[in-house]
């Protein structure tokens, strides 16, 4: 059922993006030809002063369609769930013969691939105006300096960390969503209380973790300990050969522990507000 | 044989206020139920969580034997009191979702009907007039061979050539071995095609019986009996 409802969410993200993406690639393009037709082609400068209007509009152009490109990702992120799900069309969606915890997967796989490929374009297009081809070039350089395994696992655990972080963000706005719809009324100013109140939670929680940790560590020591017993089992990681390429060297080895820490707090924290607005929505919906 | 439809003890509150209170209810298969009330006595509220759209404060719902969920939504078609299109749907796009979810959907039948409004597979649903998109919505609802059809106002608001297509279009393709469940207050429209009728006020059943019964008991038509119950006087004097 989550393939089912994926393919809806996905055909409406491709309805709503179908023309937006391709004119920021088109446009920035347009954009890189103007700049090159004004160095190399003479007429340019036979039009009196007039010529920068020739890569003016073009520019204004692709700023707007940029500034259209973060504003309607974001609004779209925020809109799929709360109208989709909370609105009038909740009404189509809440009576498929599905699971909630499958409607806000649905909801939060497209978001992360709509924010994704945004990103991807807004990137692209960027490389294509400033760029005549450097950029290309030196990401195809930059391949075969990819020391096998140890940074292909690291490429993937920074990017698995920004899906991660972008989880928490996203989970964050549908659970005050959830929250909100809890009022008989005024739920939009209800669902930004609830994600102040989230936000604030947040910070008294991990201020507070770290707070305790270190409280925790000088009384018994824990941390100090831990840490010794880690040495000693990569320590004995290192001296074998499978050890080694997972692992590589010191350096790589404090950031895989980073990353890894990273990935699990957000993880920890998409899992916990995926959790309330699941279970907002399976006990307590109020579509009045 | 086990009721299509059981509340025990139902209530919901908004807030304070008091939505239902104490609903019994038992509603087998292969009938056409009326539920009638006045604006305010809790038909969508009943209606609405049947379909798990809303949550019981109290009470116990069941339908077909299930409390509310993944199963009881699969045999439920529910035609709610609004339009509940995405504005990007095409009429393709709304069968395809329905074809895909649902598997008592007959998408070819459905197909069928729009052809006979003159509605085309590829027509947007928001350049659609309201009277349009009732109609598609209608046409998705009733080309499914639903245990359970749950119609919230379908007559409402329409002029009286659309609530006879209205209610043909019901008549003509609902499972019969269904039953239809439609909250309405215009009686006099579909008295004639119920076979039971539920009168809902503020809140509480206060009554539930075959039409043929009602009529019988009380010598005179549904209609007339809900005018009595339902009557208001309104203030006179005054120094106008």
């Amino acid at each position: 059922m989550l393939g089912r409802l994926l393919r809806y969410d996905l055909r409406s993200m491709y309805k709503k993006f179908a023309i937006l993406w391709p004119a920021v690639l088109i446009v920035a393009f347009l954009n890189q030809m103007v700049v090159w037709g004004a160095e190399k082609a003479s007429f340019f400068l036979e039009l009196g002063g007039l010529e920068f209007l020739f890569e003016l509009a073009p520019a204004v152009v692709y700023f707007g369609l940029m500034v259209a490109l973060v504003v309607v990702s974001m609004f779209y992120v925020v809109l799929r769930f709360y109208q989709g799900l909370l609105g009038d069309e909740g009404y189509l969606m809440h009576t498929l013969p599905v699971r909630p915890w499958q409607l806000v997967a649905s909801k939060l796989l497209t978001a992360t691939m709509t924010v994704i490929v945004s990103g991807l374009v807004g990137i692209l297009s960027i490389a294509i105006l400033v760029e005549d081809g450097n950029i290309f070039r030196a990401v195809g350089d930059l391949l075969p300096r990819f020391r096998g395994f140890t940074d292909f696992i690291a490429f993937l655990e920074f990017f698995a960390l920004m899906v991660f972080m972008l989880w928490g963000s996203i989970t964050k706005i549908y659970a005050a969503c959830a929250i909100g719809q809890l009022s008989n009324k005024n739920r939009a100013l209800c669902s930004v209380g609830a994600y102040i109140g989230l936000n604030t939670i947040q910070s008294v929680l991990t201020i507070g973790g770290f707070f305790f940790l270190g409280h925790l560590d000088r009384a018994t020591g824990f941390l100090q300990r831990g840490l010794r017993v880690l040495e000693r089992v990569l320590e004995a990681m290192l001296r074998s050969p499978m050890g080694q390429a997972i692992i590589g060297d010191g350096a790589a080895l404090v950031f895989h522990g980073v990353m890894g820490c990273f990935c699990l707090f957000y993880l920890v924290k998409t899992a916990i507000l995926f959790f309330i607005t699941t279970y907002i929505l399976q006990r307590k919906l109020n579509l009045q | 044989m086990i009721d299509l439809i059981t509340c025990r003890g139902l209530s919901k509150t908004y807030g304070a206020r008091p939505a239902l209170y104490g609903v019994e209810l038992h509603i087998g298969p292969g009938k056409i139920v009326g539920l009638l009330g006045p604006n305010g006595s809790g038909k969508t509220t009943l209606i609405k969580l049947l379909c798990g759209l809303l949550q019981p404060t109290a009470g116990m719902l069941a339908v077909d034997g299930q409390p509310v969920g993944p199963y009881t939504k699969s045999v439920i078609s529910y035609l709610p009191d609004r339009m509940y299109f995405a504005d990007w749907m095409n009429v393709q796009d709304l069968l395809d979702l329905f074809q895909s979810f649902y598997a008592d959907f007959d998408g070819q039948k459905a197909a069928a009907m729009c052809h006979a409004l003159g509605i085309a597979p590829r027509d947007r649903l928001k350049a659609m007039s309201k009277g349009t998109k009732e109609k598609v919505q209608l046409v998705v609802v009733m080309a499914r061979r639903a245990k359970l059809y749950l119609l919230d106002e379908p007559i409402a608001g329409v002029d009286p050539a659309a609530r006879d297509y209205i209610l043909s279009t019901i008549l003509t393709n609902y499972n019969e071995e269904g039953t239809v469940l439609i909250s309405t207050h215009l009686i006099g429209d579909i008295e004639r095609v119920l076979d039971e009728a539920v009168f809902l006020k503020e809140g509480q059943v206060v009554l539930h019986d075959s039409v043929d019964a009602i009529r019988e008991r009380e010598g005179k038509s549904v209609d007339a009996l809900f005018r009595e119950i339902f009557r208001t006087i309104p203030l006179e004097g005054g120094g106008f």
